[in-house]
């Protein structure tokens, strides 16, 4: 484990250092874009792993928890962890989309709607984050956590196609370029895909440490308590 | 399973009848929202005529909360789980039962803030059907989706917190489609409103059936 | 450089770098505790 949490470790700043020179220094500006483009090395890596990686996982880990012949804590844990990077990566994919929204459409929010199932999904997460915090008996708390967790995904393409038929039948045209992401070619193509592999094996290695300090806390409070017991018992003995 | 809903929707709506929390604090509170959805948005008969779906659908998610709040208080007691599991109910039955009482006080909750929202904000309605579909189909969905969510939220200490949050996301869908369905039944040339009866439908049944399925393991702890 | 665009690559860098590097520290520490109590 520790192994591959130093290989990924590596492997993930190298990997999103050279995004970033790529991205930020090596490729050409482009046509329509002009620099703002470079954006497109940052933000849809994002949205990737936050929207489809993060949450898959954790709805995976969910029913695996839930399935009696799958049932082992660890998938508890998983869950947990890819949810709060999944978090870390949904605010940044807002923020980054955000900033670039300003100088292409001229304001920093439009009720598009990926904007807004985005926006909504990031909000899902943090009840979930906030149910997790709820004292409660470890089992207990897996078993909620895990039926919040499908709640919610099941809530998501609902929400989908809600948001989408608000949208279009609210405002008509749309504000959003369908071109927005113009043709690439060449470097910049090979610079998008190294982003995705670059923020994929960043959120891997987020979502394994984030495992192992669970998983050392439990086995941690577990060690306490036989201790705390041994010494009772043998104060037990003594008397 | 239907034998154990009625028994239990008999009870919740027996000890509302007794101790009227929902006539007293619940419908107080959610004539309360419209009067300050005008309050907030200024005496324009125009204004308020035009925000009036939006604003019919807030106070119905916000009211649905609280009643929802206060049916899980109910079940919450240590007395009362231990009598349902001695009594051997059905889970899903329970759930079922649940979703019954506080759907019937949902119903008259709707009935009460329409009018209010007629009257108050001058609404016009022409096509009743769609409305009315609409809110039955939308109270089906908040209930199932309030217990649901209000069981999750564990004990009452932190459930007065944590529910709103955890299910006023989730029935987002529920407030765009009903309001959507809302104003295209206020004003006809505005598109058909069967779309978004198809979400609330679509809703309702989805998260009923996650209820009768999941609730047990729910309620276990 | 775009203004936009170095915005948005500092801001996030440095909350990942700054996230990455709590979680580090975080299992640093819980290892080191967890070493402890085995050996005692």
């Amino acid at each position: 484990m520790r192994r591959t949490l130093t290989i990924l470790g590596v492997a993930s700043v190298a990997l999103v250092a050279l995004d970033v020179i790529l991205g930020l220094w090596v490729t050409p500006p482009d046509a329509d874009q002009g620099e703002l483009v470079r954006l497109v090395y940052l933000h849809p890596a994002l949205a990737w792993v936050a929207l489809y990686l993060a949450f898959g996982m954790a709805a995976l880990c969910a029913v695996l928890y839930l399935w009696p012949r799958t049932r082992s804590m660890r998938f508890d844990r998983l869950s947990a962890s890819a949810v709060e990077v999944g978090v870390v990566f949904i605010g940044l994919t807002l923020i980054t989309g955000s900033i670039w929204g300003r100088p292409t459409w001229g304001v920093w929010w439009t009720w598009d709607a990926r904007l807004t199932s985005t926006a909504l999904l990031g909000v899902l997460f943090l009840g979930y984050l906030a149910l997790r915090r709820v004292p409660a008996d470890p089992e207990v708390r897996a078993r909620r956590c895990a039926i919040a967790a499908i709640f919610a995904a099941v809530d998501v393409p609902i929400v989908h196609f809600s948001v989408v038929w608000w949208q279009t039948l609210h405002q008509g045209a749309t504000v959003l370029n369908p071109n927005l992401t113009p043709t690439i070619h060449g470097l910049m193509a090979w610079t998008l895909l190294l982003s995705f592999i670059a923020f994929t094996t960043l959120f891997a290695w987020m979502v394994l440490m984030r495992f192992q300090i669970e998983e050392l806390r439990e086995s941690g409070e577990d060690v306490e308590l036989t201790r705390a017991l041994e010494a009772r018992r043998a104060e037990g003995v003594a008397s | 399973m239907w034998r154990d809903a009625v028994l239990i929707a008999g009870r919740d709506l027996r000890i509302e009848a007794r101790s009227r929390v929902a006539l007293w604090q619940v419908l107080p509170f959610a004539v309360l929202t419209l009067l300050l959805f005008a309050f907030a948005l200024g005496p324009r008969p125009g204004l308020l005529a035009q925000s009036a779906p939006g604003l019919f659908w807030l106070a119905v998610l916000f009211s649905s909360v609280l009643a929802a709040q206060r049916s899980m208080a109910i079940e919450g007691s240590g007395a009362t789980r231990d009598s349902v599991r001695l009594l051997g109910l059905d889970p899903a039955g329970v759930f079922l039962g649940k979703v019954l009482a506080l759907l019937a006080e949902m119903v008259a909750l709707e009935a009460v803030l329409l009018g209010g929202v007629v009257l108050l904000f001058h609404v016009t309605v022409t096509s009743w059907g769609v409305l009315i579909g609409a809110c039955l189909l939308a109270a089906v969905g908040l209930c199932t989706a309030n217990v649901l969510y209000g069981s999750l939220a564990g004990e009452a200490r932190m459930r007065a917190t944590l529910l709103p949050v955890l299910v006023l996301p989730v029935v987002a869908p529920v407030l765009i489609a009903g309001s959507k369905a809302f104003s295209a039944s206020v004003a006809p040339g505005s598109g058909s409103g069967a779309r978004w009866l198809g979400i609330l439908v679509v809703f309702a049944v989805v998260y009923s059936a996650m209820g009768v399925a999941l609730y047990g393991p729910l309620e276990e702890s | 450089m775009n203004a936009y665009v170095a915005a948005g690559y500092v801001i996030s860098l440095g909350t990942l770098g700054a996230y990455g590097f709590s979680l580090a520290i975080r299992l640093h520490r819980a290892s080191k505790r967890g070493r402890r109590e085995v050996s005692s």
